[in-house]
């Protein structure tokens, strides 16, 4: 009879220990998949803010009047490439876009520049690299829904809470309005 | 959605093993088979009639000389009906079946690693780096990223008119996508990168290997049963001819032949049809999915909906023809079915093109639907035939699709020609001239000597 009581107190220790494993290690591959997905946003955004000198350069004898516009989204460029926590990032970047978005509003004033060939490579490098920081930042939102899934869920968030893992943010656009703009159309 | 996918994946499974399991039984029937005839012919004992005799020496009078006697004490005895039995069932039939095996495997090895180039290079398709056309490049990168795909695919563009795509790739490691020159030409930014990443879900779904492997299973059931049917045809000729020396005991063996034929003659018929059933069935269902994944991957359904849409419409104006049925289910639509927009068939590779559209479309005018909802809601209706979901403008903020912060000048048709053509020719070696004049000459990698511009008569030498 105890022997049996044994056994199944045994059996019981051996499957919790199992679990708290494989959650353990679920959460660290879990962490790493966020770890990875953030430093492929940073990829993307160092293209980007490599990608503006260039285009500063490129369009500078063509815009002599926009000087303000120009100036604008250096400076976003350098505010954004100051180090900072996730949320300060996201809102530098947004005033970036915001930028390059009131340039390509101004460059329809400008026939000539939108002929030069070095421009249009431009331009679609800078299109296919904010849809690349969009998508990089799906798919990073993604790896920390999954994280945090793990991390609020029971029995799971006790294990997450005993080692000591904290909860990962999500890239978000500050403001929510912003999402909301009508769809610029260069017609 | 995902749990389509997940529900899905179980069912194929479940498929792919059934499919397997009826080539194995092939395998042992003509295993069984070929023993069986080969015993009746060589062991007359065991299936003599008259089977109460007991004296070993007059048990041979049957069919050997009357003083026949074994010529040597270790030749083995007459098998006894039992023992051929067993052979048959349970030492040949299996040894049948490890054939079918080995066959499938051999071509499954030769598919997957080989099958993606073959497929490649009989639809000639080139591949492009960066340089050649940099938009495509850019947008299956971008589908790279957002589906989080561990390697980036190869890109090449197959100079056809036609408006295609298809992908290819034994795993998310070592995948390809391959667009024609057409869908180049006629498609904005936002249609091919629905298309593109319909084809990379593809991919993530392993649909690719998935199918590959049915084709293989396909391709060894029809190969199985039409061997069947030849093996069974010459015993029969034969036979009649062996009838001819011992018209005694013949008949049986007639008899019994004549029935596997008819046999595996009906089953020749079948299985093909019954296979291919079975794969059309999974490539719609994963056809579907795809489009899902699109979806997922881009949050623009508006894109593939309209891309899918400029297909319809060129087919129903001028259908293509030469198009090889199995490997259809990997292009985007299936080209053979375009005319047929409203319904589909057993034999269809692709769910119907106007229920696709429909169900896109149904998203991006509800976005809070899943594409399973969507699904169900179009699942069983009927519609007017040659006409699609209109477009529906979006009115909620979540369904700007996730692409919108930059908009690019739209390009002219013309302009996307000459882009998609200079990709073929970078890709081929070309070289790019440019003349003083501003026209810029695109000559052959092997011509050497001079060039003459055409605008303004200056000599270039190459």
């Amino acid at each position: 009879m105890t022997t049996g009581i044994l056994i199944a107190v045994l059996v019981f220790l051996v499957l919790l220990v199992l679990f708290f494993i494989s959650t353990y290690n679920r959460l660290v591959r879990l962490l790493n998949e966020v770890k990875n997905a953030w430093s492929q946003i940073d990829v993307q955004l160092k293209r980007r803010h490599d990608l503006i000198p260039n285009l500063v350069e490129t369009v500078k004898g063509y815009m002599q009047h926009e000087r303000a516009t120009l100036e604008n989204i250096t400076q976003a460029r350098n505010l954004a490439m100051k180090p900072g926590s996730v949320s300060e990032r996201a809102q530098a970047e947004q005033q970036l876009t915001q930028a390059l978005h009131n340039f390509f509003v101004v460059v329809e004033n400008y026939p000539d520049l939108k002929a030069n060939q070095n421009f249009l490579a431009l331009q679609e490098e800078l299109t296919s690299t904010e849809n690349r920081i969009s998508f990089a930042r799906q798919a990073y939102n993604d790896t920390v829904m999954n994280f945090n899934n793990v991390m609020q869920m029971f029995p799971t968030n006790i294990v997450g809470a005993m080692f000591g893992f904290k909860e990962q943010s999500f890239f978000e656009l500050e403001n929510v309005a912003e999402r909301a703009v009508p769809k610029v159309s260069f017609q | 959605m995902f749990e389509l996918i997940r529900q899905n994946k179980r069912r194929s499974i479940l498929l792919a093993m059934l499919m397997l399991i009826f080539m194995l039984l092939i395998g042992y029937i003509i295993g069984s088979f070929l023993a069986f005839t080969f015993y009746y012919i060589s062991e007359p004992y065991a299936f003599a009639k008259d089977k109460i005799i007991n004296n070993p020496s007059q048990r041979y009078n049957q069919n050997y000389p009357p003083n026949y006697s074994p010529s040597h004490p270790s030749e083995r005895p007459p098998l006894t009906y039992e023992q051929v039995m067993f052979f048959t069932w349970f030492y040949w039939g299996p040894l049948g079946a490890m054939v079918a095996f080995v066959i499938w495997f051999i071509q499954m090895l030769f598919a997957y690693y080989s099958g993606g180039k073959i497929l490649l290079s009989i639809s000639n398709a080139i591949k492009i780096e960066k340089a050649d056309h940099p938009q495509l490049y850019n947008i299956v990168e971008e589908m790279k990223i957002a589906s989080r795909l561990p390697a980036m695919p190869e890109i090449y563009v197959i100079d056809d008119p036609s408006i295609n795509a298809f992908a290819t790739g034994r795993s998310p490691e070592h995948s390809a996508v391959a667009v024609t020159r057409g869908l180049l030409n006629t498609m904005n930014r936002d249609q091919i990168q629905g298309v593109i990443a319909h084809e990379i879900s593809h991919i993530t779904h392993r649909d690719t290997l998935y199918m590959t492997m049915l084709a293989v299973s396909l391709g060894t059931i029809i190969l199985l049963v039409v061997g069947l049917r030849e093996i069974v045809g010459a015993g029969i000729r034969g036979s009649t001819r062996y009838s001819g020396r011992n018209r005694k005991d013949a008949g049986g063996l007639i008899f019994f032949l004549l029935v596997v034929y008819i046999f595996a003659l009906l089953l020749s018929l079948i299985a093909p049809f019954l296979a291919q059933i079975i794969y059309f069935a999974c490539s719609r269902q994963r056809e579907y999915l795809a489009d899902a994944g699109a979806v997922v991957f881009t949050r623009n359904p508006e894109g593939l909906a309209s891309a899918l849409e400029t297909i319809a419409n060129r087919y129903q104006k001028q259908p293509a023809t030469d198009v090889n049925q199995i490997i259809a289910p990997l292009y985007i639509v299936n080209p053979l079915e375009t005319r047929n927009l409203d319904a589909s068939s057993v034999f269809s590779t692709h769910p119907p093109l106007q229920r696709r559209i429909q169900i896109l479309r149904n998203i991006a005018r509800t976005p809070s639907l899943t594409y399973e909802q969507a699904w169900k809601q179009v699942e069983g209706k009927k519609w007017e035939k040659g006409a699609f979901a209109p477009i529906v403008p979006s009115t909620t903020s979540s369904t700007t699709p996730i692409t919108s912060t930059l908009t690019q000048s739209p390009t002219t048709p013309l302009q996307n020609a000459r882009l998609s053509g200079n990709a073929i020719m970078k890709a081929q070696k070309y070289t790019f001239l440019n003349c003083a004049c501003g026209v810029t000459l695109k000559i052959p990698p092997r011509y050497n000597g001079k060039v003459i511009c055409p605008r303004c008569k200056a000599v270039h030498t190459v």
